[in-house]
């Protein structure tokens, strides 16, 4: 959990320059020891601290620091030193040792052996997954919510093109980077809106199931004027913050979900770097958005073992593959699977049009399969996954949801393959979702319910058209539901 | 039923007959937990039935027509999202087929069809070819009540023939958009004119009230 306080955050916040008196106390204030005693009882136990940003202030914060940490650690507290961009690791390490941290935070990773933790800490563009570190904190995650036009000064939701709402989401984006960074512990540092208000306790908690039902987490940071009431005790700030631990202690008390594998028959492959970073990672957010489950793929781990499952592949980058990568796409599709690829994709091996089911793309029967090439080339990743979903058609749906316009849902097994888990995030920020139904195209012997207050309850399959539903009883902005086959 | 009305075979026999079913909205809403054909969407099992009949009788094809909610999807596609199985359709009789009259479809052009008398709001329609290739046209009704029509049978349902692309929130200005998005609320409030391709309405200056304009009756 983010720990703002002490001169170097008021020198920050200075240069933003919109620092008032009550501000200035609070974050003085907040480095005191006895402000731990908000974490009494709670899950939360370790502490982000501004540690190091190369400016005068470095020395007398660490000072501010030091009762802080010392106090911490007396109660199980571990603190991470945030060390800004630019500044020296090297002395903000021996600094940080001294002062009994236990990490250092920093974009930078310098050459050379330190025998102390250093957590990346860096924007998507700037990530390196080949540090020793088993943490990468990623700072430039969006405050998840519908998209609302309150700034253009209109209150009302965005919508897509067919009229579901607009949702920001760091999801896909989390799902991608577990792929990438070959399952390290993710974690999203990112502040709230300034907004916000303090008596509401939806928004931290949809930040933080947002990063949860993807398998990472979310760096808690609540606002000013939230831990300006919690300073005081005032009693709805206090009602806010119980919720945001009791949901932390939730995730925390269902952890191994985090190690069940993504389900899908379709997956998403691209190299997910520049040029091709903005269409790929389009895609993978807005399938997340059709509730149409799938998996990350990266060229470089394209074997038949990794395609085994798969029924579609979206090629999403903008180059034709040549060599291994292209044979083993062929096998596939010779297999009987579907391949969609861009306009760039150039056919070959004998394949000849079929009947085309759509105008935008061309479909060639290859073996038992089909390659379905679009026609133009590719420029709204909305229109892609919508033609996708169209293409692969909803009799291959793994899942479907009613009543859940404003939500999005992960779908996981756990690696012995015994348990499925659906998690629903409904970005809404409504109190309480109901009437939601969920249809799995999976046989399971029982289900179970739970919501974020850590309530649980038995599911009985309901039969409504020979298909099994579950009736999902009312949840806020998360619930999870839990199959056992 | 059929025979208590005289039967079917009379009717449909080696004809082509199109079905207008009731599907309204999205297919991932429904009122609280009850599946759409248990609340405002026509029965699926009244729906095979039909078909069933209707193939025993010996009709030759049987079109299942809808313009689903902003969509050029299949209906098929359509259906599936609700949890329908097609493939029940399919088996309940022969020569059944599909179409998405929301759009021009399988067609090379709309088909225009005149209102006797010159008509009240309209002179003609242009719709999806589906209502001019067949012999019988069924309009499968559910019923349930209207908020404006006060109850919704027959003749609301054959409100949802009209394409989108056209008639729609999103139609095009001067001809047809390829595919339809939003509802139908030129009909119900006139806020603007049908693509110009089609005629426009015979009174454009006439109430734009609800009620008006969707007469609330019943007979």
């Amino acid at each position: 959990m983010k720990w703002p306080g002490g001169p170097l955050e008021i020198a920050r916040l200075e240069k933003q320059g919109h620092v008032t008196p009550e501000t200035k106390d609070l974050l003085q204030s907040w480095l005191d020891p006895s402000s731990l005693d908000l974490l009494q009882g709670t899950v939360v136990n370790c502490l982000v601290v501004n540690w190091a940003a190369g400016i005068p202030q470095d020395r007398e914060q660490q000072s501010h620091l030091t009762s802080l940490v010392q106090r911490g650690r007396e109660v199980g507290v571990e603190f991470i030193g945030w060390v800004e961009a630019g500044e020296d690791v090297s002395s903000a390490v021996a600094s940080a040792r001294a002062a009994g941290l236990s990490a250092i935070a920093s974009e930078k990773i310098p050459e050379g052996q330190f025998n102390f933790p250093i957590v990346p800490a860096t924007t998507r563009s700037k990530a390196s997954w080949s540090h020793t570190s088993s943490l990468h904190i990623l700072t430039d995650g969006v405050w998840p919510q519908i998209r609302s036009n309150i700034e253009a000064g209109k209150d009302v939701a965005v919508a897509g093109p067919t009229g579901i709402p607009w949702v920001n989401s760091n999801g896909w984006y989390m799902r991608l980077s577990r792929t990438l960074s070959i399952d390290k512990t993710i974690c999203l540092a990112f502040d709230p809106p300034g907004e916000l208000h303090p008596d509401k306790a939806e928004p931290y908690l949809i930040a933080m199931a947002d990063a949860e039902a993807y398998g990472a987490h979310w760096v808690i940071s609540l606002s000013e004027r939230l831990r300006g009431g919690m300073a005081k005790r005032d009693p709805k700030a206090m009602e806010t913050w119980r919720q945001i631990t009791n949901a932390a202690a939730f995730f925390r008390g269902h952890a191994d979900w985090n190690r069940y594998q993504p389900q899908g028959i379709l997956a998403v492959l691209s190299d997910f770097s520049r040029p091709n970073e903005f269409m790929s990672g389009e895609i993978l957010n807005l399938l997340c958005r059709r509730h149409l489950p799938f998996r990350v793929i990266t060229k470089d781990r394209v074997t038949a073992s990794y395609l085994d499952g798969l029924k579609a592949i979206i090629y999403a980058d903008a180059d034709s593959p040549k060599g291994d990568l292209r044979e083993e796409l062929l096998a596939f599709v010779k297999k009987g699977g579907l391949l969609i690829a861009p306009s760039s994709w150039k056919v070959s091996e004998g394949t000849r049009p079929s009947e085309s089911a759509s105008e935008a793309y061309d479909h060639y029967k290859l073996g038992e399969g089909r390659i379905v090439v679009a026609k133009d080339e590719w420029q709204d990743p909305y229109q892609v996954a919508t033609e996708v979903h169209l293409i692969m058609g909803h009799s291959l749906d793994l899942l479907r949801l009613w009543n859940a316009g404003g939500t999005n849902s992960t779908y996981t097994v756990s690696p012995d393959g015994k348990s499925m888990l659906v998690q629903i995030v409904n970005y809404s920020g409504r109190p309480e979702t109901d009437s939601v139904s969920l249809w799995l195209n999976a046989s399971y012997r029982s289900a179970r319910f739970w919501n974020l207050e850590g309530d649980s309850i038995a599911l009985n399959k309901v039969t409504e058209l020979g298909k099994a539903e579950l009736h999902l009883p009312a949840f806020g902005v998360y619930a999870a539901v839990e199959l056992e086959t | 039923m059929f025979d208590q009305l005289g039967g079917l075979g009379n009717l449909v026999k080696g004809k082509t007959v199109a079905i207008k079913l009731n599907l309204t909205g999205g297919p991932s809403q429904r009122m609280d937990y009850v599946p759409l054909g248990n609340s405002y969407w026509v029965h699926p099992s009244v729906v095979g039935a039909t078909v069933h009949l209707l193939g025993r009788a010996g009709a030759r094809h049987i079109r299942l027509l809808e313009s689903p909610w902003s969509t050029a999807e299949s209906l098929e596609e359509f259906m599936l999202q609700a949890n329908w199985e097609p493939g029940d359709f399919l088996s309940a009789a022969s020569g059944v087929e599909f179409e998405n009259t929301n759009y021009l479809g399988r067609a090379k052009r709309y088909s225009r069809f005149w209102v006797p008398g010159g008509g009240h709001m309209f002179k003609a329609f242009d719709l999806n070819h589906s209502y001019e290739d067949c012999d019988v046209f069924v309009s499968l009704a559910k019923l349930k009540e209207h908020v404006t029509a006060g109850v919704t049978l027959s003749m609301k349902n054959c409100f949802g023939i009209t394409p989108c692309t056209i008639y729609g929130e999103g139609a095009g200005e001067d001809e047809p958009s390829l595919a339809p998005r939003g509802g139908r609320r030129m009909f119900h409030d006139g806020f603007r004119q049908p693509s110009k391709s089609s005629f426009p309405e015979n009174h454009p200056r006439s109430s734009s009230d609800g009620g008006y304009r969707v007469p609330r009756r019943t007979e």
